[in-house]
Protein backbone atom coordinates (compact mmCIF):
# COMPACT_ATOMS: atom_id res chain seq x y z
CA UNK A 1 0.00 0.00 0.00
CA UNK A 2 2.52 2.21 0.82
CA UNK A 3 4.83 1.58 -2.42
CA UNK A 4 1.80 2.04 -4.22
CA UNK A 5 1.26 5.49 -2.63
CA UNK A 6 5.07 6.53 -3.45
CA UNK A 7 4.53 5.30 -6.57
CA UNK A 8 1.75 7.62 -7.61
CA UNK A 9 3.38 10.98 -5.77
CA UNK A 10 6.56 9.69 -8.13
CA UNK A 11 4.13 10.12 -11.10
CA UNK A 12 2.85 13.48 -9.77
CA UNK A 13 5.73 14.84 -8.92
CA UNK A 14 7.43 13.81 -12.02
CA UNK A 15 4.95 14.86 -14.40
CA UNK A 16 4.33 18.56 -12.99
CA UNK A 17 8.35 19.20 -11.83
CA UNK A 18 11.79 18.66 -12.69
CA UNK A 19 13.45 18.06 -9.38
CA UNK A 20 14.12 14.18 -10.41
CA UNK A 21 15.74 14.88 -13.58
CA UNK A 22 18.66 14.48 -11.47
CA UNK A 23 18.28 11.04 -10.14
CA UNK A 24 16.69 9.78 -13.48
CA UNK A 25 20.23 11.14 -14.91
CA UNK A 26 22.49 9.37 -12.01
CA UNK A 27 20.38 5.88 -12.82
CA UNK A 28 21.05 5.93 -16.21
CA UNK A 29 24.67 6.87 -15.76
CA UNK A 30 24.82 3.94 -13.63
CA UNK A 31 22.50 1.58 -16.24
CA UNK A 32 25.71 2.48 -18.80
CA UNK A 33 27.49 -0.50 -18.28
CA UNK A 34 24.90 -2.34 -18.97
CA UNK A 35 23.88 -0.88 -22.05
CA UNK A 36 27.57 -1.45 -23.16
CA UNK A 37 27.11 -5.11 -22.44
CA UNK A 38 24.18 -5.86 -24.00
CA UNK A 39 25.42 -3.88 -27.25
CA UNK A 40 27.97 -6.68 -27.60
CA UNK A 41 26.70 -8.90 -29.37
CA UNK A 42 26.23 -6.71 -32.00
CA UNK A 43 29.96 -5.21 -32.12
CA UNK A 44 30.94 -9.02 -32.09
CA UNK A 45 29.34 -10.12 -34.77
CA UNK A 46 30.48 -6.86 -36.84
CA UNK A 47 33.31 -7.33 -35.78
CA UNK A 48 34.30 -11.18 -36.75
CA UNK A 49 32.55 -10.14 -40.24
CA UNK A 50 35.07 -7.67 -40.55
CA UNK A 51 37.73 -10.31 -39.60
CA UNK A 52 36.27 -12.73 -42.66
CA UNK A 53 36.56 -10.58 -45.57
CA UNK A 54 38.25 -11.29 -47.79
CA UNK A 55 41.18 -8.92 -48.98
CA UNK A 56 39.34 -8.10 -52.47
CA UNK A 57 35.86 -7.05 -51.21
CA UNK A 58 38.00 -4.67 -48.96
CA UNK A 59 39.85 -2.98 -52.05
CA UNK A 60 36.54 -2.61 -53.57
CA UNK A 61 35.38 -1.35 -50.40
CA UNK A 62 37.65 1.10 -50.43
CA UNK A 63 37.65 1.94 -54.39
CA UNK A 64 34.44 2.83 -54.19
CA UNK A 65 34.69 4.96 -51.07
CA UNK A 66 37.65 7.22 -52.98
CA UNK A 67 35.46 7.36 -55.74
CA UNK A 68 32.35 8.47 -53.24
CA UNK A 69 35.27 10.96 -51.28
CA UNK A 70 36.11 12.53 -55.24
CA UNK A 71 32.46 13.36 -55.92
CA UNK A 72 31.73 14.65 -52.56
CA UNK A 73 34.86 16.56 -52.39
CA UNK A 74 34.25 18.18 -56.23
CA UNK A 75 30.21 19.01 -54.75
CA UNK A 76 31.91 20.81 -51.51
CA UNK A 77 34.59 22.57 -53.43
CA UNK A 78 31.05 24.18 -55.40
CA UNK A 79 29.31 24.63 -52.03
CA UNK A 80 31.85 27.02 -50.30
CA UNK A 81 31.89 29.61 -53.12
CA UNK A 82 27.14 28.95 -52.77
CA UNK A 83 27.28 29.78 -49.83
CA UNK A 84 29.58 32.50 -50.21
CA UNK A 85 27.23 34.00 -52.99
CA UNK A 86 24.12 33.51 -50.79
CA UNK A 87 25.85 35.18 -47.85
CA UNK A 88 26.40 38.22 -50.15
CA UNK A 89 22.68 38.06 -51.42
CA UNK A 90 21.35 37.48 -47.75
CA UNK A 91 23.37 40.89 -46.74
CA UNK A 92 22.02 42.36 -50.03
CA UNK A 93 18.54 42.01 -48.28
CA UNK A 94 19.80 42.92 -44.92
CA UNK A 95 18.78 39.37 -43.90
CA UNK A 96 20.52 37.49 -41.49
CA UNK A 97 23.83 35.26 -42.37
CA UNK A 98 23.35 31.60 -43.33
CA UNK A 99 25.00 30.00 -40.26
CA UNK A 100 27.65 27.07 -40.86
CA UNK A 101 27.26 24.13 -38.50
CA UNK A 102 29.85 22.02 -36.91
CA UNK A 103 29.01 18.01 -36.69
CA UNK A 104 30.24 15.62 -34.64
CA UNK A 105 29.94 11.76 -35.33
CA UNK A 106 28.84 9.90 -32.78
CA UNK A 107 27.64 5.76 -32.34
CA UNK A 108 23.91 4.89 -31.95
CA UNK A 109 24.74 1.96 -28.65
CA UNK A 110 21.29 1.17 -27.89
CA UNK A 111 17.42 1.26 -29.44
CA UNK A 112 14.03 1.42 -27.43
CA UNK A 113 12.99 -2.40 -25.81
CA UNK A 114 9.65 -0.41 -26.27
CA UNK A 115 8.24 -0.38 -30.21
CA UNK A 116 5.72 2.14 -29.15
CA UNK A 117 8.09 4.48 -27.99
CA UNK A 118 10.91 5.45 -30.41
CA UNK A 119 14.21 6.75 -29.70
CA UNK A 120 17.81 5.67 -29.68
CA UNK A 121 20.92 5.71 -27.30
CA UNK A 122 24.13 7.41 -28.75
CA UNK A 123 27.66 7.08 -27.15
CA UNK A 124 27.97 10.75 -26.65
CA UNK A 125 26.61 12.86 -23.33
CA UNK A 126 27.54 15.84 -21.34
CA UNK A 127 30.88 15.46 -21.52
CA UNK A 128 30.88 15.82 -24.75
CA UNK A 129 28.86 18.67 -24.91
CA UNK A 130 25.62 17.34 -25.67
CA UNK A 131 22.52 19.02 -24.70
CA UNK A 132 18.95 18.76 -24.79
CA UNK A 133 17.24 19.57 -28.40
CA UNK A 134 20.00 19.28 -30.17
CA UNK A 135 19.87 17.98 -33.79
CA UNK A 136 20.93 14.37 -34.95
CA UNK A 137 21.50 13.22 -38.39
CA UNK A 138 22.84 10.33 -40.23
CA UNK A 139 24.17 10.79 -43.85
CA UNK A 140 20.76 10.74 -45.80
CA UNK A 141 18.66 12.96 -43.35
CA UNK A 142 17.50 14.15 -40.32
CA UNK A 143 17.26 11.58 -37.43
CA UNK A 144 15.80 13.22 -34.57
CA UNK A 145 16.56 15.24 -31.39
CA UNK A 146 18.15 14.94 -28.24
CA UNK A 147 16.00 14.55 -24.70
CA UNK A 148 17.67 13.25 -22.22
CA UNK A 149 21.46 13.89 -21.38
CA UNK A 150 23.64 11.69 -18.67
CA UNK A 151 27.77 11.88 -18.51
CA UNK A 152 28.11 9.18 -21.16
CA UNK A 153 25.28 8.76 -23.17
CA UNK A 154 22.18 10.76 -24.57
CA UNK A 155 18.40 9.58 -25.67
CA UNK A 156 17.45 10.66 -28.93
CA UNK A 157 13.85 10.98 -29.40
CA UNK A 158 13.31 9.92 -33.44
CA UNK A 159 11.01 12.07 -35.71
CA UNK A 160 8.88 8.63 -36.27
CA UNK A 161 7.73 9.06 -33.08
CA UNK A 162 4.13 9.91 -31.77
CA UNK A 163 4.64 13.08 -30.05
CA UNK A 164 7.17 14.36 -32.83
CA UNK A 165 6.80 16.82 -34.99
CA UNK A 166 9.37 18.58 -37.18
CA UNK A 167 8.68 21.91 -39.25
CA UNK A 168 9.95 21.56 -42.39
CA UNK A 169 9.08 23.43 -46.35
CA UNK A 170 9.14 21.98 -49.56
CA UNK A 171 12.32 22.12 -51.12
CA UNK A 172 10.96 23.07 -54.26
CA UNK A 173 8.93 26.24 -53.58
CA UNK A 174 9.36 26.54 -49.91
CA UNK A 175 5.59 25.60 -48.85
CA UNK A 176 6.00 25.26 -45.01
CA UNK A 177 4.43 22.26 -43.19
CA UNK A 178 4.90 20.03 -39.77
CA UNK A 179 5.51 17.02 -40.23
CA UNK A 180 4.37 14.91 -37.63
CA UNK A 181 5.22 11.10 -36.75
CA UNK A 182 3.15 8.70 -36.39
CA UNK A 183 4.67 5.62 -34.60
CA UNK A 184 6.00 3.91 -37.70
CA UNK A 185 9.54 4.12 -38.65
CA UNK A 186 8.96 4.27 -42.74
CA UNK A 187 5.92 6.98 -42.05
CA UNK A 188 5.52 10.32 -41.29
CA UNK A 189 2.24 12.55 -42.18
CA UNK A 190 1.82 16.01 -42.90
CA UNK A 191 -1.24 17.64 -40.68
CA UNK A 192 -3.44 20.53 -41.81
CA UNK A 193 -1.91 21.16 -45.35
CA UNK A 194 -4.66 22.99 -47.10
CA UNK A 195 -6.20 21.19 -50.60
CA UNK A 196 -4.84 23.92 -52.76
CA UNK A 197 -1.51 23.81 -51.14
CA UNK A 198 1.38 23.01 -54.19
CA UNK A 199 2.79 19.35 -52.87
CA UNK A 200 3.55 16.69 -55.12
CA UNK A 201 4.50 13.44 -54.98
CA UNK A 202 8.49 12.87 -54.83
CA UNK A 203 8.83 16.58 -53.40
CA UNK A 204 11.76 16.83 -50.95
CA UNK A 205 10.78 18.06 -47.63
CA UNK A 206 14.14 20.38 -45.99
CA UNK A 207 13.70 21.59 -42.38
CA UNK A 208 12.21 24.85 -42.25
CA UNK A 209 14.22 25.50 -39.34
CA UNK A 210 11.22 27.51 -37.89
CA UNK A 211 10.92 27.45 -33.93
CA UNK A 212 14.51 27.31 -33.74
CA UNK A 213 15.01 24.09 -32.55
CA UNK A 214 16.29 22.36 -35.59
CA UNK A 215 19.13 23.87 -38.19
CA UNK A 216 17.31 24.60 -41.26
CA UNK A 217 18.15 23.53 -44.69
CA UNK A 218 18.93 19.52 -43.80
CA UNK A 219 16.62 16.91 -45.76
CA UNK A 220 13.46 14.89 -43.65
CA UNK A 221 11.38 13.31 -45.81
CA UNK A 222 10.76 13.12 -49.61
CA UNK A 223 6.30 13.09 -50.17
CA UNK A 224 5.36 9.25 -51.29
CA UNK A 225 1.67 10.53 -51.95
CA UNK A 226 -1.13 13.22 -51.53
CA UNK A 227 -4.73 12.57 -51.69
CA UNK A 228 -7.60 14.82 -51.53
CA UNK A 229 -10.86 13.74 -50.34
CA UNK A 230 -13.53 16.48 -51.06
CA UNK A 231 -15.02 15.51 -47.11
CA UNK A 232 -12.22 16.44 -45.37
CA UNK A 233 -10.76 20.13 -44.81
CA UNK A 234 -7.31 19.37 -45.26
CA UNK A 235 -5.71 17.00 -48.10
CA UNK A 236 -3.61 13.98 -46.98
CA UNK A 237 0.02 14.14 -47.03
CA UNK A 238 2.03 10.71 -46.66
CA UNK A 239 5.49 10.99 -46.48
CA UNK A 240 8.58 9.04 -45.65
CA UNK A 241 11.73 10.19 -43.95
CA UNK A 242 15.12 10.10 -45.43
CA UNK A 243 17.02 9.06 -43.03
CA UNK A 244 17.83 5.31 -42.39
CA UNK A 245 15.69 5.33 -39.15
CA UNK A 246 15.93 1.66 -38.06
CA UNK A 247 19.59 0.45 -40.09
CA UNK A 248 21.77 3.83 -39.77
CA UNK A 249 24.79 2.92 -37.31
CA UNK A 250 26.99 6.66 -37.17
CA UNK A 251 25.10 9.45 -36.70
CA UNK A 252 25.96 13.29 -36.60
CA UNK A 253 25.29 15.77 -33.81
CA UNK A 254 24.70 19.25 -35.44
CA UNK A 255 26.57 21.74 -33.15
CA UNK A 256 25.69 25.17 -34.60
CA UNK A 257 28.42 27.61 -34.43
CA UNK A 258 27.02 30.25 -32.59
CA UNK A 259 23.63 28.68 -30.41
CA UNK A 260 22.13 31.79 -30.08
CA UNK A 261 23.15 34.82 -32.32
CA UNK A 262 21.39 37.25 -31.85
CA UNK A 263 21.62 37.71 -27.72
CA UNK A 264 25.11 36.86 -27.41
CA UNK A 265 27.13 39.40 -29.46
CA UNK A 266 24.70 42.24 -28.21
CA UNK A 267 25.17 41.38 -24.56
CA UNK A 268 29.00 41.61 -24.61
CA UNK A 269 29.46 44.88 -26.93
CA UNK A 270 26.86 46.23 -23.84
CA UNK A 271 29.32 45.05 -21.32
CA UNK A 272 31.94 46.79 -23.17
CA UNK A 273 30.71 49.89 -23.83
CA UNK A 274 29.75 49.91 -20.31
CA UNK A 275 33.22 48.93 -19.00
CA UNK A 276 34.51 51.88 -21.87
CA UNK A 277 32.03 54.22 -19.90
CA UNK A 278 33.27 53.54 -16.65
CA UNK A 279 37.02 54.14 -17.67
CA UNK A 280 36.53 57.01 -19.43
CA UNK A 281 34.95 59.78 -17.47
CA UNK B 1 11.46 -24.46 -5.39
CA UNK B 2 13.67 -24.08 -2.22
CA UNK B 3 12.63 -21.58 -0.18
CA UNK B 4 16.27 -19.84 0.47
CA UNK B 5 17.27 -17.30 -2.04
CA UNK B 6 21.21 -16.35 -1.92
CA UNK B 7 22.15 -12.69 -2.57
CA UNK B 8 24.48 -13.38 -4.93
CA UNK B 9 22.17 -15.04 -7.18
CA UNK B 10 19.80 -12.67 -7.18
CA UNK B 11 21.73 -9.56 -8.07
CA UNK B 12 23.40 -12.10 -11.08
CA UNK B 13 19.85 -12.91 -11.99
CA UNK B 14 18.76 -9.15 -12.19
CA UNK B 15 22.30 -8.26 -13.72
CA UNK B 16 21.69 -11.00 -16.73
CA UNK B 17 17.80 -10.09 -16.74
CA UNK B 18 19.10 -6.16 -17.48
CA UNK B 19 21.32 -6.82 -19.97
CA UNK B 20 18.61 -9.16 -22.32
CA UNK B 21 16.15 -6.40 -21.31
CA UNK B 22 18.40 -3.65 -23.26
CA UNK B 23 19.59 -6.09 -26.39
CA UNK B 24 18.73 -4.77 -29.66
CA UNK B 25 17.01 -6.96 -31.48
CA UNK B 26 15.35 -6.98 -35.56
CA UNK B 27 12.45 -4.47 -35.91
CA UNK B 28 10.13 -7.91 -36.84
CA UNK B 29 10.53 -9.52 -33.34
CA UNK B 30 10.90 -6.38 -31.20
CA UNK B 31 7.08 -6.89 -30.04
CA UNK B 32 7.68 -10.07 -28.79
CA UNK B 33 10.01 -9.43 -26.37
CA UNK B 34 9.44 -10.35 -23.24
CA UNK B 35 9.72 -8.51 -19.79
CA UNK B 36 12.95 -9.89 -18.50
CA UNK B 37 13.41 -7.65 -15.26
CA UNK B 38 9.35 -8.12 -14.47
CA UNK B 39 9.31 -11.92 -14.99
CA UNK B 40 12.78 -11.97 -12.84
CA UNK B 41 11.39 -10.05 -9.80
CA UNK B 42 8.39 -12.32 -9.86
CA UNK B 43 10.33 -15.64 -9.77
CA UNK B 44 12.11 -14.13 -6.63
CA UNK B 45 9.15 -13.00 -5.40
CA UNK B 46 7.82 -16.65 -5.62
CA UNK B 47 10.48 -18.38 -4.42
CA UNK B 48 11.39 -16.04 -1.43
CA UNK B 49 8.88 -13.55 -0.58
CA UNK B 50 10.81 -12.46 2.31
CA UNK B 51 14.17 -11.11 0.44
CA UNK B 52 12.39 -9.77 -2.30
CA UNK B 53 9.13 -7.91 -1.32
CA UNK B 54 7.48 -5.03 -2.55
CA UNK B 55 10.36 -2.56 -1.20
CA UNK B 56 12.50 -4.42 -4.02
CA UNK B 57 9.90 -4.71 -6.46
CA UNK B 58 9.43 -0.69 -6.07
CA UNK B 59 13.11 -0.10 -7.15
CA UNK B 60 13.54 -2.64 -9.73
CA UNK B 61 10.61 -0.26 -11.19
CA UNK B 62 12.18 2.63 -11.11
CA UNK B 63 15.14 1.45 -13.10
CA UNK B 64 12.36 -0.26 -15.64
CA UNK B 65 11.18 3.52 -15.85
CA UNK B 66 14.41 5.12 -16.33
CA UNK B 67 15.50 2.54 -18.88
CA UNK B 68 11.56 3.31 -20.37
CA UNK B 69 12.27 6.32 -20.14
CA UNK B 70 8.63 6.92 -18.87
CA UNK B 71 7.13 9.42 -15.77
CA UNK B 72 8.96 7.55 -12.72
CA UNK B 73 6.92 5.52 -10.74
CA UNK B 74 4.46 3.69 -13.36
CA UNK B 75 6.36 0.94 -13.73
CA UNK B 76 7.15 0.65 -10.23
CA UNK B 77 3.49 0.69 -9.32
CA UNK B 78 2.58 -1.79 -11.75
CA UNK B 79 5.49 -3.75 -10.38
CA UNK B 80 4.38 -3.33 -7.05
CA UNK B 81 0.76 -4.78 -7.57
CA UNK B 82 1.59 -7.60 -9.50
CA UNK B 83 4.58 -8.42 -6.54
CA UNK B 84 1.57 -7.90 -3.99
CA UNK B 85 -0.61 -10.86 -5.96
CA UNK B 86 2.59 -13.11 -6.01
CA UNK B 87 3.09 -13.27 -2.46
CA UNK B 88 -0.67 -13.73 -2.50
CA UNK B 89 -0.58 -17.15 -4.20
CA UNK B 90 3.31 -18.22 -3.43
CA UNK B 91 2.48 -21.04 -1.71
CA UNK B 92 -0.02 -22.82 -3.98
CA UNK B 93 2.32 -21.53 -6.59
CA UNK B 94 4.96 -24.31 -5.77
CA UNK B 95 2.86 -27.12 -6.44
CA UNK B 96 1.82 -26.01 -9.65
CA UNK B 97 2.79 -27.94 -13.13
CA UNK B 98 5.22 -26.00 -15.04
CA UNK B 99 2.46 -24.81 -18.00
CA UNK B 100 0.16 -23.76 -15.32
CA UNK B 101 3.10 -21.98 -13.73
CA UNK B 102 3.51 -20.17 -17.20
CA UNK B 103 -0.11 -19.72 -17.70
CA UNK B 104 0.31 -17.68 -14.44
CA UNK B 105 3.26 -15.84 -15.29
CA UNK B 106 1.37 -14.76 -18.48
CA UNK B 107 -1.54 -12.91 -16.35
CA UNK B 108 0.60 -11.54 -14.21
CA UNK B 109 3.24 -9.97 -16.94
CA UNK B 110 -0.01 -9.11 -18.35
CA UNK B 111 -1.14 -7.37 -15.30
CA UNK B 112 1.90 -5.19 -15.12
CA UNK B 113 2.01 -3.90 -18.87
CA UNK B 114 -1.81 -3.41 -18.59
CA UNK B 115 -1.15 -1.16 -15.96
CA UNK B 116 1.89 0.45 -17.06
CA UNK B 117 -0.12 0.84 -20.41
CA UNK B 118 -3.60 2.52 -19.25
CA UNK B 119 -0.96 4.79 -16.79
CA UNK B 120 1.50 5.70 -20.03
CA UNK B 121 -1.71 6.46 -21.78
CA UNK B 122 -3.53 8.62 -19.21
CA UNK B 123 -0.50 10.98 -18.80
CA UNK B 124 1.22 11.35 -22.62
CA UNK B 125 -0.02 9.23 -25.51
CA UNK B 126 -2.29 7.50 -27.18
CA UNK B 127 -0.59 4.06 -28.64
CA UNK B 128 -1.74 0.54 -29.92
CA UNK B 129 -1.93 -1.94 -27.17
CA UNK B 130 -1.95 -5.49 -28.90
CA UNK B 131 1.35 -5.50 -28.60
CA UNK B 132 1.54 -6.15 -24.73
CA UNK B 133 -0.20 -9.66 -25.99
CA UNK B 134 2.48 -10.55 -27.75
CA UNK B 135 5.18 -9.84 -25.13
CA UNK B 136 2.81 -11.15 -22.68
CA UNK B 137 2.98 -14.82 -24.47
CA UNK B 138 6.91 -14.44 -25.10
CA UNK B 139 7.45 -14.01 -21.60
CA UNK B 140 5.12 -17.14 -20.42
CA UNK B 141 7.18 -19.28 -23.60
CA UNK B 142 10.61 -18.18 -21.61
CA UNK B 143 9.26 -18.52 -18.16
CA UNK B 144 9.99 -22.56 -17.61
CA UNK B 145 13.81 -22.05 -19.24
CA UNK B 146 13.99 -19.09 -17.02
CA UNK B 147 12.80 -21.06 -14.34
CA UNK B 148 15.56 -23.86 -14.68
CA UNK B 149 18.36 -21.19 -15.09
CA UNK B 150 17.35 -19.04 -11.72
CA UNK B 151 17.09 -22.59 -10.15
CA UNK B 152 20.53 -24.20 -11.11
CA UNK B 153 21.74 -20.46 -10.34
CA UNK B 154 20.34 -20.35 -7.06
CA UNK B 155 22.17 -23.94 -6.19
CA UNK B 156 25.38 -22.81 -7.85
CA UNK B 157 25.20 -20.02 -5.85
CA UNK B 158 23.97 -20.99 -2.40
CA UNK B 159 26.67 -20.18 0.22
Amino acid sequence: MLAVILSVVLIMVDLKFSQLDPVKQSISTLLTPFQWVSDLPVQISEGTIFIFTSRDELDDEIASMRAKILVLESKSQKLASVTAELNRLRELLKASRFLDEGVVVTELVGVSPDPSNQYIVIDKGSTNGVYVGQAVLDEYGLMGQVIEVNQFRSRVLLISDERHAVPVQVNRNGVRAVAHGVGNLSELRLKNVPDTADIQAGDLLVSSGLGGRFPSGYPVASVVGVSHNAGEPFAKVRVAPQANLNQSRLLLLVFPENRDPAVKPLISEQLKGAAETEVNP
Amino acid sequence: MISQASWLAILFSFCIALVLELIRLPVAISEFRPEWLVLTMIYWTLRSPMTMGLGAAFLVGIILDVMAGTYLGINSLALCLVCYLAIGMHKRFKMFPIAQQAAVAFVLVLVHLVVVYTFSTLLSRAEDGWGIFLSACASAFFWPILVVLYDRLNMGLRL
